[in-house]
């Protein structure tokens, strides 16, 4: 979403337009901002909003079924938390639902709290991640404006080697070493080597062994 | 030689005369041909075998004693069929009717003696049959007239004439008829125990009065216990006047009536059946031909028997015997003969009737008389019963069946429903389960709009509304549920069409939405109403549209839709269901209402068949066609006139 939307959206995707509709009207009743959908395929068509957000699912869709619709959306690498809702869950399709990576299974009628309770904890659950995902973009961006010889060199910069010995395994002259770690260190903001040291494991770059001392 | 004699018609003329005048010259003539012939034959010899000689045929001559109203009549024709019968008809007849009761004068017997002797000149007659008494005498008197040497055999003669008639010739045998007027008088008292006056009638000719005297002399031992009277010599009228006056407890017995006093003849038998009839007292008479004609009974043979005995002693005659050998010896079979109607007429009882009496004339009953037709009657009747039986058996044999197999219909359409809905219940619970989760939510979602610090009065309004709405949406599911498991066999009630197309609708809304299929409905307005068993005609509706469901399953590239229209033509309303699936092979088309035929791999083949025997007993129709360019329609026809 361009538009500055709202902090937290919960997507409702049932068939069953009143179920649909006393499922909204109990989410806004708390003050969530809720859209509603009578179709997987419909919710599929709709942007995404950038905001926190959570799907509760009827596991029988027009359609598709529920799990295979959450197949669907994990291959896709959209990662929204789902809480399944469903008239005759058994145990087999719990289990697989869960593993798939659903919050929550629960039961129709649905326990007003429960249900509240696993939105709330679908949004934070989903909040985190986008946070995490936001870090985590940033040093993407940072490491992509490296020079190729500088992306060649943070390796063995957060493995701790000096100047000289990084000089010696690249074949560059120390000066040269100096230059491009002041340069890398200022580009990937890193206050210190611990600093740098942190943002390599994140990103999970690979850190050589030769020469740690 | 025969040509002389034949055509010698003043020798004959002659011979006539001379036969009147002189006996004997007569018998020299006829002794003259005789020897004649005697001598001819030998002569003959050379051109006439002898096996033709010995073949000749025998001749007989019948003598009746009046003319052809008389009871020899009876004997006559008896004698003449036995003695064919019994000679294999190689024997000859010749009949002479001797007319003594219309000429009683003695030259009238002397005239008949002589036409006889000259008719008879060239025929050599074997043996002659003397019927009756009367002729009886003739023979008698004037035998040497026309029939010297020529054996005689009589029949039905009187026995009393006989016993009287001291000198009488020896060669002469036959039947005596007993005319036992003591026996019928033995019958008489039986019946009439208590009768005092014994009355005896007779005719006024020569010959009845032979009857008299013969009753006079048969009654004699009876004088002293009967007031007796001899009826004879009255006139027809005066006969019946007489007997008209006798006490019911009077005797009557019957004697010959051939000439009353006007000298009027009658046929014996005819006079004596009047004067029985004009009787005030029961009659009885020791003669065959007056029974059945208005006497009760009496002690007799028949005139019928007494000839047939003739003729077999003329055959013995015939054949050689010599009849001096035979003596006269009376008609067999001669016993108590009754009539049973005078027995009724005069209310007497059988049991007073001796042992051996033949009782005739008995009315047979119905069976005795048609028993024949009867049994023949009865035999249909009873092949006609068991075949209506088997028929009946047949009928409720087959009545049954269709009982049975209605049963079984019925009892299979509802399996097929429970197993139908079997397949169901996720889909029914999760029916049953949407708005009570709806309901759940929206209850919740009301509080909690009231709840908040500023209540939104609105959003808790329209969520309460829903609550309600998601009621009556569970209730409907739940009635439409337990009308698919009724089992009600014939109700008839108006059903509305177009609401059973809904609520079939929104009871498969589950299957429709998981199957992606879009439904387009055109009822027609105002909804048509047929009558009908609701249940029934919803598992019509039901298995027409999941088949149309299952049909488009599978299609992928083109719209799953179903089309459902309703119409009301004339008496009818017609209902289409219109998928756009694979459609269906003009080879099944043909076969697919038939039971246990079925496309589907776990179909059973039952549900169209059931759908055409529930349309049928509605009175409608179902068929099948191919629609546009792809799908089937199945077309339902109701009617929507009222039956009883």
């Amino acid at each position: 979403m361009k538009v500055p939307g709202p902090q937290n959206v919960v997507f409702v995707i049932d068939d069953d337009a009143s179920v649909r509709e006393s499922l909204g009207s109990l989410l806004r009743s708390v003050g969530l901002h809720v859209e509603l959908f009578d179709s997987a395929a419909q919710f599929l068509k709709a942007p995404l909003p950038e905001a926190a957000s959570c799907l509760v699912l009827d596991v029988r869709l027009p359609g598709v079924s529920g799990l295979d619709f959450q197949a669907e959306l994990v291959r896709n690498n959209i990662h929204v938390p789902i809480i399944f809702i469903t008239g005759h869950g058994d145990i087999p399709m719990t289990v697989r639902a869960m593993k798939a990576g659903a919050i929550e299974f629960l039961t129709k009628p649905v326990r007003e709290q429960d249900l509240l309770d696993a939105v709330q904890a679908g949004l934070n659950s989903d909040r985190a991640r986008r946070e995490s995902d936001k870090v985590m973009s940033g040093l993407q961006g940072r490491y992509d404006s490296l020079t190729p010889r500088e992306k060649e060199i943070i390796g063995f910069v957060a493995s701790g080697l000096m100047n000289k010995q990084i000089a010696a395994e690249v074949g560059i002259s120390e000066i040269t070493v100096k230059v491009h770690r002041g340069n890398l260190m200022r580009k990937m903001g890193a206050r210190s080597l611990a600093d740098l040291v942190r943002m390599v494991d994140q990103m999970g770059l690979p850190r050589p062994h030769k020469g740690t001392v | 030689m025969k040509t002389v004699d034949w055509t010698g018609q003043p020798e004959l003329a002659d011979h006539w005369r001379m036969g009147h005048a002189t006996k004997p010259s007569c018998t020299r003539k006829s002794r003259v041909a005789r020897i004649y012939l005697a001598l001819a034959l030998p002569l003959m010899g050379t051109v006439w075998d002898a096996a033709q000689a010995q073949e000749r045929i025998p001749r007989v001559l019948l003598l009746y004693p009046y003319d052809n109203t008389g009871a020899a009549i009876i004997s006559g024709e008896a004698a003449r069929k036995r003695m064919m019968e019994r000679l294999d008809r190689k024997v000859e007849f010749h009949t002479d009717f001797l007319d003594l009761l219309r000429f009683q004068d003695e030259a009238h017997r002397r005239q008949a003696a002589q036409y006889l002797a000259q008719k008879y000149a060239q025929t050599s007659i074997d043996v002659i049959i003397a019927l009756n008494t009367e002729t009886y005498r003739f023979v008698d008197a004037y035998r040497d007239v026309f029939a010297p040497k020529i054996p005689v055999v009589f029949c039905c003669v009187m026995r009393s004439l006989l016993d009287e008639t001291a000198d009488r010739p020896t060669d002469i045998t036959g039947i005596i008829t007993d005319y036992d007027v003591a026996k019928t008088l033995e019958l008489a008292e039986r019946l009439q125990p208590t009768a005092r006056s014994l009355v005896f009638v007779s005719g006024a000719s020569i010959i009845d009065q032979v009857w008299q005297d013969m009753y006079r002399r048969q009654a004699a031992p009876y004088q002293s216990r009967y007031n007796v009277t001899f009826l004879s010599g009255l006139s027809r009228e005066e006969l019946f006047d007489r007997v008209a006056r006798l006490s019911r407890d009077t005797i009557v017995v019957l004697g010959a009536l051939f000439v009353d006093r006007t000298g009027r003849q009658h046929v014996a038998y005819e006079l004596a059946s009047d004067v029985a009839k004009a009787s005030s007292a029961p009659t009885y008479a020791p003669i065959d031909t007056f029974l059945g004609r208005g006497i009760v009974g009496g002690h007799m043979g028949t005139f019928e028997d007494a000839g047939v005995e003739v003729a077999d002693l003329a055959i013995e005659v015939l054949g050689g015997a010599d009849p001096r050998s035979i003596p006269p010896r009376s008609s067999k079979g001669q016993r108590f003969r009754v009539d049973a109607r005078q027995l009724a007429r005069w209310g007497m009882a059988e049991t007073a009737l001796p042992d051996d009496t033949l009782i005739l004339f008995k009315e047979p009953t119905l069976w005795e008389e048609h028993r024949n037709s009867v049994i023949g009657a009865l035999a249909i009747m009873a092949i006609q019963m068991a075949l209506i039986g088997a028929l009946v058996m047949q009928i409720f044999r087959r009545r049954r069946l269709e009982h049975e197999m209605q049963v079984a219909q019925s009892e299979l359409a509802r399996v097929t429903r429970v197993t139908m809905m079997g397949e169901m219940t996720a889909s029914i619970a999760h029916e049953v389960n949407q708005p009570l989760a709806a309901i759940v939510a929206s209850g919740s979602a009301g509080l909690r709009w009231l709840a908040n610090a500023t209540p939104n009065i609105d959003e808790a309004r329209s969520a309460l509304k829903r609550v309600v709405n998601d009621g009556y949406r569970a209730s409907e599911v739940i009635s439409s549920i337990r009308a698919m498991f009724k089992s009600d066999a014939q109700a008839r009630n108006p059903v509305d069409v177009n609401q059973l197309v809904r609520e079939v609708l929104a009871l498969l809304q589950s299957q429709i939405q998981a199957n992606d299929i879009i439904v387009k409905t055109n009822l027609s307005e105002p909804a048509p109403v047929v009558p009908g068993d609701k249940v029934q005609l919803q598992q019509v509706m039901l298995n027409l549209i999941t088949n149309a469901i299952e049909a488009m399953s599978d299609v992928s590239g083109r719209e799953r839709s179903l089309r459902i229209s309703t119409q009301a033509q004339g008496g009818e309303v017609l209902l289409d269901i219109a998928d756009t699936g694979h459609g269906i092979e003009p080879d099944h088309l043909k076969r697919i209402f038939e039971a246990f035929y079925t496309t589907k791999t776990h179909g059973m083949g039952m549900g169209l068949s059931i759908c055409k025997s529930i349309m049928r007993a509605h009175g409608g129709r179902l068929s099948a066609s191919r629609a546009g360019p792809y799908g089937s329609v199945f077309h339902v026809v109701l009617t929507s006139d009222v039956q009883d």
